[in-house]
């Protein structure tokens, strides 16, 4: 695959890598940062695979480039977060308006719930993207949605009956 | 060996089963909207018939709005999308870096260095 290739195919997705690392670090200075560096390991990582990848320009290889690389970038995205949560508690503690329930969750489950909720990802490419097995991400989607409505309970603001 | 009565048997009953009540998955299906236009139709059609299946899905809709509605949608702006179409674009000339050469690009750059380099 050729470079330019790659690119207008990376380029297509900036949004939803971005509004991925968004909704585990809510900053945006830090969610740019994060999809960088997410970039530059996915690069190294699979830079023989891309470079022997034969692209002709079909629909099904476009889509199937854009799914691996969507799933690979995610994975790279949620590893990241993991381990600039701690770092960056300062951002989770900040006052999130409407959203405060969402990011008092951990990352695994903001991760699942976001996935499936914004994207509308399967059980499968969730498991795919976070390398848990099918009844860990059903479990942990039913235990992330009973839980934000708990927290938004909790502060009083519930609506839902 | 192969007992077709009793082959058939599981069918039949997960036929009359289809009939009486409408599975979990199938709900959730619907209101994710991973049916095909056909599945969905079958199901409105069987769902009109069934007044408690209308009711866990009036609920199951209703959760998941108010679960969506505190689930941020953040959009990129204009600013940070550029800058990150910038940022990416480098990583790859780094790390793909110069694609094949032409055989006379090849020989010009070696025409180019002098006895030393080389």
């Amino acid at each position: 695959m050729k470079k330019a290739e790659l690119q207008t195919l990376v380029n297509s997705l900036i949004p939803k890598f971005y509004s991925f690392a968004y909704a585990l670090v809510p900053d945006e200075l830090q969610a740019e940062q994060m999809v960088i560096d997410a970039y530059a390991v996915f690069l190294v990582r699979e830079k023989k695979f891309i470079g022997e990848f034969k692209y002709k320009g079909e629909k099904k290889e476009k889509s199937a480039m854009k799914r691996y690389i969507m799933s690979h970038m995610l994975s790279e995205l949620y590893q990241m977060g993991l381990k600039r949560a701690s770092q960056l508690k300062f951002i989770r503690e900040k006052d999130h308006g409407q959203f405060n329930s969402f990011y008092r969750l951990n990352t695994a489950q903001k991760a699942i719930l976001f996935l499936k909720e914004s994207f509308n990802m399967s059980v499968e490419g969730i498991q795919e993207v976070l390398g848990l097995k099918k009844h860990q991400v059903v479990e942990s989607l039913y235990n992330s949605r009973e839980l934000i409505v708990s927290i938004d309970e909790q502060k009083g603001s519930s609506q839902y009956v | 060996m192969f007992n077709e009565e009793s082959s058939q048997e599981p069918k039949r009953l997960r036929e009359i089963k289809e009939d009486a009540y409408l599975p979990k998955g199938l709900l959730n299906a619907y209101l994710d909207d991973r049916m095909k236009l056909s599945e969905k139709k079958k199901f409105e059609q069987k769902l009109a018939g069934l007044d408690i299946v209308q009711e866990e899905l009036r609920i199951k809709t209703q959760k998941k709005q108010f679960v969506s509605e505190l689930i941020p949608h953040p959009m990129i702006s204009k600013n940070s999308q550029g800058t990150l179409k910038v940022e990416l674009e480098e990583i790859t000339d780094s790390v793909i870096g110069d694609e094949k050469k032409t055989f006379s690009d090849r020989l010009v750059s070696f025409l180019d260095k002098t006895i030393l380099e080389f």
